[in-house]
């Protein structure tokens, strides 16, 4: 039985959540690694359509923190909220995955396979296991009904394995063209220019319909030539809706593509706002010493 | 003396019964525990994997390190020893099954040890990239991970394969007759009365073993290697080599034709 008081209490934050519409909720996360403890309780919300900046110093638990929300790193202590789900605890952390693409530092393309493969592998993967339980499901129904069990209507899947691949290759091909890199679609990774992988590595992550993208330093392993190549798409991303967090250390990318900037310092969010307000008057000790040294 | 020796033991026919008896028995003792080796090896390699990630496991990891750290601190001869004189002393227990047990399990905890070097030695951002496009732990390891570990796991598995054919020589300590005891045999002073005929004889069919097994080897790791860096490229000088064959070619015959028409 619910009290009253907690009825009235859900109910607001109910209003509250629809009205900031917020994708992920972090609460009092924190990270050891051993008894380095890197992040020291941070909360925050990210709302459908942010863009959030995440800048700091070396060492000051950006890339952890991002890692932590796609759970590569299992937080020690605290919760995160994936579209009301809570994704620490949960079984389905790979479904949760899908939803949220992530691009790396290293851009990690994988290199056994080639550029179109890359892109295709996770989409074909996922949707052929999907088919195959459709399958069995259709079987198993279908084995009930000849022992007279009334089931729910059956229906084949109508997918094939043929299907599938067409469909995931159209797909990535429509990517590689987005990017101008169609043309490469049949060489290996090994082969290209990090500018161009990290472009691929950011389609690969796109071709799941992410609804939120992850951006671990995007441009730091990066020529300076090729830095703008990167941006540049990553800025199309941001102008079309896509929500994302970025930690990075292009100041004027942050200021430029951002709705919010947080700036981290030994594992808390030292300071929050407004790029313009980051920027432009900074409260934070730490972050004016901070800003003076990188701009 | 060298020559006439040579003669008498390949126009024997006993010589070579004895010969090709011993290469037989080789070959099966070292295939077998190849077989057996790669198989306790793959479940070692797998068992310490899974056991960095799942706590669970520590029991079995701790088994397998035990395991594979007595084996390879231990000489092989001494391990056949005691299976052959300690464990298995079942009287009619077959020699070359004995034999085939101590060296499988001898060759598993090295092919353990390269399988797990190999897998570590593939790029954690690999495994990481895998996992955030929400694919499980076992679809990274068996479509990402696994391909690429191949290819530099293949050499040591290789080389292994040939160390084990070799050491299965010291089979004739329990009393089995290898192919290294043949020679012995033969060459004892109431047969050839010369030993360095049979031994280097029977060097030369070490040897064809062991160059098949690297021939194949090879094989395998050029197949595998086809998805490594500029691959593309050496297809494409590969290709370039045949054309400028093919262009000498009718280069040579043109001017044959030429200095013929001349005559």
């Amino acid at each position: 039985m619910k009290t009253d008081m907690q009825e009235i209490k859900d109910q607001a934050a109910a209003q509250k959540g629809e009205q900031e519409d917020v994708l992920i909720d972090i609460c009092g996360l924190q990270k050891s690694f051993g008894k380095n403890a890197v992040l020291r309780g941070i909360d925050t919300k990210i709302c459908r359509g942010e863009k959030v900046a995440i800048i700091g110093p070396s060492g000051s638990g950006k890339s952890t923190f991002l890692r932590c929300l796609n759970l590569l790193e299992e937080p020690t202590e605290g919760n995160i909220y994936f579209e009301g789900e809570d994704i620490v605890h949960t079984k389905h952390i790979n479904e949760c995955r899908r939803k949220m693409g992530m691009v790396f530092q290293h851009f990690n393309l994988f290199n056994n396979l080639t550029v179109i493969e890359n892109i295709m592998f996770a989409p074909v993967k996922l949707a052929k296991q999907r088919l195959k339980k459709q399958k069995a499901h259709y079987r198993w129904q279908k084995f009930k009904r000849f022992f007279g069990a009334k089931g729910e209507e059956l229906s084949a899947p109508n997918d094939s394995v043929a299907k599938i691949e067409k469909a995931a290759k159209d797909r990535a091909m429509q990517l590689l063209a987005r990017i101008g890199l169609a043309d490469k679609a049949s060489v290996y990774p090994s082969t290209l220019s990090g500018g161009q992988r990290q472009r691929i590595a950011i389609v690969r992550a796109l071709a799941m319909n992410p609804k939120v993208m992850l951006f671990d330093e995007p441009t730091s392993a990066l020529d300076p030539e090729m830095v703008g190549e990167v941006l540049e798409l990553i800025k199309e991303l941001a102008d079309e809706g896509m929500t994302m967090v970025i930690v990075t250390h292009e100041m004027g990318f942050a200021r430029e593509v951002a709705t919010r900037v947080l700036f981290m310092a030994d594992g808390k969010i030292a300071e929050q706002g407004p790029p313009a307000q980051i920027f432009g008057a900074p409260q934070n000790a730490r972050l004016r010493d901070f800003l003076s040294k990188v701009l | 003396m060298f020559f006439e020796t040579l003669w008498e033991l390949v126009t024997s026919s006993k010589y070579w019964g004895t010969i090709l008896e011993g290469f037989y028995t080789t070959v099966i003792i070292a295939c077998g525990a190849a077989v057996l080796g790669l198989a306790l090896g793959i479940i070692v390699a797998v068992v310490k994997i899974a056991a960095k990630k799942n706590k669970k496991l520590k029991f079995f990891e701790v088994i397998c390190d035990l395991y594979v750290s007595i084996i390879r601190g231990t000489p092989v001869a001494l391990q056949l020893f005691i299976l052959a004189f300690g464990i298995l002393t079942i009287r009619g227990f077959p020699l070359e099954i004995t034999a085939i047990i101590a060296f499988g399990i001898n060759s598993g905890a090295y092919v353990a040890e390269s399988l797990r070097g190999g897998i570590q030695s593939v790029d954690a951002g690999q495994d990481e990239a895998a996992r955030s496009l929400g694919l499980s732990g076992m679809q990274s390891m068996r479509y990402i991970i696994v391909p690429q570990a191949i290819k530099s796991v293949i050499p040591a598995i290789g080389n292994e394969l040939i160390a084990l054919l070799k050491e299965t020589s010291i089979v004739s300590m329990i009393g089995i007759t290898d192919l290294t005891f043949a020679a012995k045999i033969i060459g004892a002073g109431h047969e050839l009365a010369n030993y360095l005929v049979p031994m280097l004889f029977v060097a030369l069919f070490y040897l064809a073993v062991v160059y098949l097994l690297i021939f194949f080897i090879r094989m395998i790791e050029r197949h595998f290697q086809q998805s490594e860096q500029h691959a593309d490229e050496r297809k494409l000088e590969k290709c370039r080599i045949r054309m400028e064959k093919r262009l000498r070619a009718i280069d040579e015959r043109y001017m044959k034709e030429c200095t013929n028409g001349e005559n």
